[in-house]
């Protein structure tokens, strides 16, 4: 069960599969693509993620390598000093400014027949709380600090409300998976937490019990889908083939049962655009102080 | 209540018992002693493992609790309660919290009712004095459980960096598992101890038993000797040769002894008896005969000359005279064989009479009278025989006296009373007897005196006999002899009714 919920909190976090065209310096040693997603995957599940390597690295023709880092914020260094050629990030940290970009998009999973998700405000079962401003002086669990459903989004919300959201909560604190928030929640070690509706589903599916300790009281408008990015300087015969590859799982039998697994309908071609909204969110949010490293409508 | 009072059991329950008592207590001490220190040994162990895990969470967290990681606390504290499993061997910890120096929760194990940020309950069960003594000393504390009772080990480790205390872990594990794992250790310590002494006492008690044994025989193999009944003993057996077999081995011979001894006893008696009889029918045929042999002869020559009156005139009074001899005879015996109580119980107040008639019978022989049978307090008590019969015994007892000391001596006659009993003593200082003459002494017709017809002490002693009394002699040639007569004083009302009515 836990080994699950680190599965699916390791799929949500998925943070990009890109081949770099570009400079085959990128490229590990071997010629092997390296895909950084965040939180750990456990063992047991390792197979299931490995049938998504292979058939990627069928599709592609080189091996595909998964890198797990804690954190979107790693797995951006990492992609920042290459050695990481894709990612499967979040919008949020896909929106800062980037000088000079580095960074392309690749495709975005289709969830529920589109390429959007929202957060969702979740508390205890038990708790009395019906609105965010219910919450203040409380203990609040953020999934990470690049995460735009599990921190941007909330964050935004209580600012909505006339607040200052480094001083609204009593104490808060970062879990890093938005299934582990679910548990903070449930648990009571938080009053409150924001978690990506998609992972929330995905658990609900999968392991009832886990979210049953919980209660949505607010969700948040729809955003663009976590995207999987890749480095600018990925050759673009690689790239073409790694966004081919996704592009075809949907009409794939073979790929069914994977996509099955992460419980998407595939993966589409995006613009930048669809993650505009959270930009605009982190720059009214952020009032200034986040704005610099967003890049400018 | 006799049964209940173990002074009056037998040594083959006493014996057993004290070892069956004496082996479980033995077991029972060796066992809680084990028990003791398997406890003691368990805490202790308890309270290192705790203290070991609490300094290791402490220095993990060092880092979460800085960059104020509640989420990774949290999970730290939440694997370690939900980890341990009652059978692992692991330390059972029932809370745990990560504090901020100022005693703000960081992260709790119970985090609903120890919320996140909040200052430490006051009603938290970890001490707060505890917390507050090593936020002052910043050392490291344990409180160690009572091994006694189901409780808690507490420890409190300060998190430090760079010699500041950033925060504390406050750990608490329970006793519950090694107190139920200790009361199994107990329940097997005791049944072993218990079957233990179950085995060694029934062992102990059975070769106790068996060794008592003989002893249980002996006693009851004495009892019926002293009952007198020797041929009901059998021989008790034993093999060993330790006290009890010698004891047992003395006993065996003992009681051989003692049997044929008894039939010795008995053939002796009646071999003594017969030659008594014997000696019986030979005195009466003797005194019977000595008259009958003149008395025939007169009546012989009476037949010859039936009509010479001077000859009548002069054996019938020799005739009267022998038939007088033997009805005398013949009255002395039967006299005594005839008890005669319709008289008044004699008060001892005859005693002075008798003085003066002892006196007469001394004469002008130079023997010494010293009287001291004067007039006695019998304390309302009385003899059962009459005042002549007192005196028959006393006369018949000091004229022998008299009769042996011809050339002169001493006669002392005295009374004295003790308790229930009048005692006379008559002493003489005459040449005494020896030994087959004082086992005679009594039997009628033996007389030492060729004048003596041999009934006197015969008839006293049946008389003393008669009123449950006693006489015994003490005597040695050439040291004179006592007579000691011993009479039991009766209460009044113990007479028959009608001698106490005429009496009245």
């Amino acid at each position: 069960m836990i080994g699950r919920r680190r599965f699916i909190t390791a799929i949500a976090a998925m943070a990009g599969i890109t081949p770099s065209s570009g400079a085959f310096a990128s490229l590990g040693a071997s010629g092997e693509l390296r895909v950084g997603l965040t939180a750990v995957v456990v063992r047991e599940y390792m197979r299931s993620l490995n049938q998504l390597s292979e058939y990627l690295a069928l599709r592609i023709g080189r091996p595909v390598n998964f890198v797990y880092r804690r954190s979107y914020s790693d797995i951006m260094d990492m992609l920042a000093r290459g050695e990481l050629d894709a990612a499967w990030v979040c919008g949020y940290p896909f929106v800062k400014l980037r000088t000079p970009e580095y960074l392309t998009i690749v495709v975005a999973p289709l969830y529920r027949g589109a390429p959007l998700y929202r957060s969702l405000l979740i508390v205890p079962k038990s708790s009395a709380d019906e609105t965010i401003s219910d919450l203040r002086g409380k203990v609040f669990a953020y999934s990470d600090p690049d995460s735009n459903s599990g921190y941007l989004a909330p964050r935004a919300a209580i600012a909505e409300a006339g607040f200052d959201p480094d001083q609204f909560f009593r104490m808060a604190f970062f879990t890093y998976s938005h299934a582990e928030t679910v548990q903070a929640v449930a648990r009571g070690v938080a009053n409150g937490g924001a978690v990506d509706s998609y992972v929330y589903n995905v658990i609900q599916k999968y392991e009832p019990e886990a979210v049953a300790g919980t209660r949505i009281i607010a969700q948040s408008r729809q955003f663009g889908f976590p995207p999987i990015v890749a480095r600018l300087d990925l050759s673009a015969e690689v790239l073409d083939r790694l966004r081919t590859a996704f592009l075809g799982m949907a009409s794939d039998p073979q790929a069914t049962p994977i996509l099955a697994l992460f419980d998407l309908d595939g993966f589409a071609e995006v613009t930048p655009a669809l993650y505009a909204p959270i930009r605009d969110m982190a720059l009214k949010a952020a009032a200034g102080t986040i704005a610099a490293d967003v890049r400018q409508p | 209540m006799r049964r209940l009072d173990p002074r009056h059991w037998s040594l083959m329950t006493k014996l057993p018992l004290t070892i069956i008592v004496m082996v479980f207590g033995s077991a029972m001490i060796m066992g809680l002693m084990v028990i003791d220190r398997d406890a003691t040994r368990q805490s202790a162990r308890l309270g290192a493992q705790t203290f070991a895990l609490a300094r290791a969470i402490a220095a993990a967290g060092e880092n979460a609790v800085l960059s104020r990681d509640i989420w990774q606390l949290y999970r730290t504290l939440d694997q370690l309660v939900n980890r341990a499993s009652p059978d692992s061997g692991e330390v059972p910890v029932i809370d745990a919290m990560f504090l901020t120096p100022d005693g703000v929760v960081l992260a709790h194990t119970d985090p609903a009712a120890h919320p996140v940020g909040m200052p430490m309950a006051t009603g938290s069960d970890f001490s707060q004095q505890l917390i507050l003594h090593v936020l002052a000393t910043q050392t490291p504390e344990l409180v160690p459980a009572s091994v006694r009772s189901e409780g808690s080990v507490d420890a409190v480790v300060p998190i430090r960096v760079d010699e500041t205390v950033v925060g504390f872990l406050v750990l608490r594990s329970t006793t519950a598992p090694m107190l139920a794992q200790l009361r199994k250790d107990a329940t097997l310590v005791e049944i072993f101890s218990v079957s233990l002494a179950l085995v060694m006492s029934t062992f102990g008690a059975l070769i106790s038993r068996r060794m008592v044994s003989p002893l249980h025989k002996l006693a009851d193999g004495l009892d019926a000797v002293s009952r007198g009944d020797h041929d009901a003993v059998a021989d008790v057996r034993t093999g060993d040769r330790d006290e009890i077999g010698q004891l047992t081995e003395q006993f065996n011979r003992m009681v051989r002894e003692l049997a044929r001894n008894k039939r010795l006893e008995q053939d002796l008696a009646r071999a003594e008896r017969l030659a008594g009889l014997g000696r019986f029918a030979a005195g009466l045929a003797h005194e019977v005969n000595n008259p009958l042999g003149g008395m025939k002869n007169c009546v012989n020559m009476l037949a010859r000359r039936p009509d010479d009156a001077d000859l009548v005139r002069k054996y019938l009074p020799l005739l009267d005279s022998g038939l007088n001899r033997i009805s005398a005879t013949i009255q002395a015996l039967l006299g005594e064989l005839r008890g005669e109580n319709n008289a008044h119980p004699c008060k001892m107040n005859c005693l002075v009479d008798l003085e003066a008639l002892v006196r007469a019978e001394i004469g002008d022989r130079p023997i010494g009278l010293d009287w001291q049978a004067g007039k006695l307090d019998l304390a309302g008590k009385s003899l059962s025989c009459t005042c002549p019969h007192v005196h028959q015994i006393v006369m018949n007892l000091t004229r022998n006296a008299i009769a042996v000391m011809p050339d002169g001596g001493s006669l002392k006659v005295a009374a004295r009373r003790e308790g229930a009993t009048l005692t006379l003593d008559i002493v003489d200082t005459g040449p005494g007897l020896d030994a087959a003459a004082q086992a005679r002494l009594f039997e009628p017709f033996y007389t030492t005196s060729p004048n003596g017809t041999g009934l006197g002490l015969w008839i006293t002693y049946a008389l003393v006999n008669r009123m449950n009394g006693s006489i015994g002699v003490e005597s040695a040639p050439g040291q004179g002899t006592r007579f000691t007569v011993a009479l039991p004083l009766l209460e009044p009302f113990a007479l028959p009714r009608k001698e106490a009515n005429r009496a009245a």
